[in-house]
């Protein structure tokens, strides 16, 4: 394979809303994984919405996170998760929001073919707003498996919106 | 491969580097800047601010924006925001020191063709001259939902310093879906 940055998939919602988001069938010719979204959910309420994904159809509590970050012009702070049924794919712009603004992130997954070692994440999102309520939050996961990972399901608590778009990179090194 | 050079070159002193006639072919556009700001202050050393404006906008311009910053210029990490009208902030670059010493920065725009949504940019940049320096994240948010074909990059106050090299890359999209 030679070494540098391919596209795997794309799906975009382009006639409506949709629950989850899966890729499988994950090529294992490259060594890490690049998750690239700009997308939009459903959560009633909330100005943004922390969405994951989990791995080969695991739900268990093998996922783990760090992150820190800033929001509302003016407060940052970190945050720690152990023993999670998911990790962070990143945060995206929620209905409270500046309508028709998508947020944004990409989210790194290392040694993604490996075996016999777990799996690390990076995620670097935003969201952005008419306001001052805006999010950055930089984060890593842990993905506790040592099998390589062959589907990824992105997740949130309600649905993601029509337009919402994710890109996943295949990098060889 | 899916990441593509598609424009970029060097400015001269006191420039800033107009990126026209975007292809409409890529899923996503990145911006690579390394340099520094050729402003001047009666010999003092400090940072300057960075722009990009998107589609022939440059300040003043009655486009509404937002920007969304989190830093550090090494004690402490601060958070703050502020309306833009025009030009979007990106990060800072040294001024006033030897030319060894410049700065980085990646500018992500995602989705840039959709017509369906507000243009959402983030900057992740800094430099460091041994004794000062600054790491920044930047989001910001364009009210333009027409797909952006043009970009300018500058700085505040007096221009890239002369040899600042600027590249857009367009990253494409997949016709497979993995569904």
């Amino acid at each position: 394979m030679p070494k540098g940055m391919q596209v795997i998939y794309t799906q975009n919602l382009t006639s409506g809303a949709a629950s989850t988001i899966t890729f499988n069938n994950i090529p294992q010719t490259f060594d890490d994984l690049l998750i690239v979204g700009s997308a939009r959910t459903t959560e009633t309420g909330q100005t943004w919405s922390q969405c994951d994904f989990r791995v080969n159809g695991i739900s268990s509590t093998i996922y783990s996170k760090t992150s820190y970050y800033g929001y509302n012009a003016g407060t940052t702070g970190t945050d720690r998760a152990t023993n999670q049924n998911a990790v962070p794919l990143g945060w995206f712009n929620a209905p409270n929001s500046t309508a028709n603004i998508f947020g944004y992130a990409e989210t790194l997954i290392s040694n993604y073919s490996k075996s016999g070692i777990f799996k690390s994440v990076f995620s670097d999102a935003v969201t952005e707003n008419n306001s001052t309520g805006g999010l950055i939050i930089k984060t890593s996961g842990l993905i506790q498996l040592s099998s390589p990972i062959t589907s990824i399901t992105l997740i949130n608590n309600a649905t993601w919106t029509q337009h919402s778009s994710f890109t996943i990179y295949g990098i060889a090194r | 491969m899916s990441m593509y050079w598609i424009a970029g070159g060097t400015t001269s002193a006191g420039g800033f580097i107009d990126l026209n006639n975007i292809p409409q072919t890529f899923k996503h556009l990145q911006i690579r800047v390394h340099g520094a700001s050729a402003y001047t202050s009666g010999g003092t050393q400090g940072y300057i601010e960075t722009w990009i404006g998107l589609n022939n906008q440059s300040s003043p311009q009655p486009t509404a924006g937002y920007t969304h910053r989190l830093y550090t210029f090494g004690s402490t990490a601060i958070s703050d925001a502020g309306s833009q009208t025009g030009l979007l902030s990106t990060t800072w670059l040294p001024y006033g020191y030897s030319d060894d010493f410049v700065g980085s920065y990646i500018i992500d725009i995602h989705d840039y063709t959709n017509t369906n949504k507000f243009k959402t940019i983030k900057c992740f940049g800094g430099y460091d001259v041994n004794g000062s320096g600054l790491v920044a994240t930047h989001s910001g948010y364009s009210n333009i939902t027409g797909a952006v074909d043009q970009i300018r990059v500058a700085t505040n106050s007096g221009g890239f310093k002369a040899g600042a090299k600027i590249d857009l890359y367009g990253l494409t999209a997949s016709n497979f879906t993995g569904a």
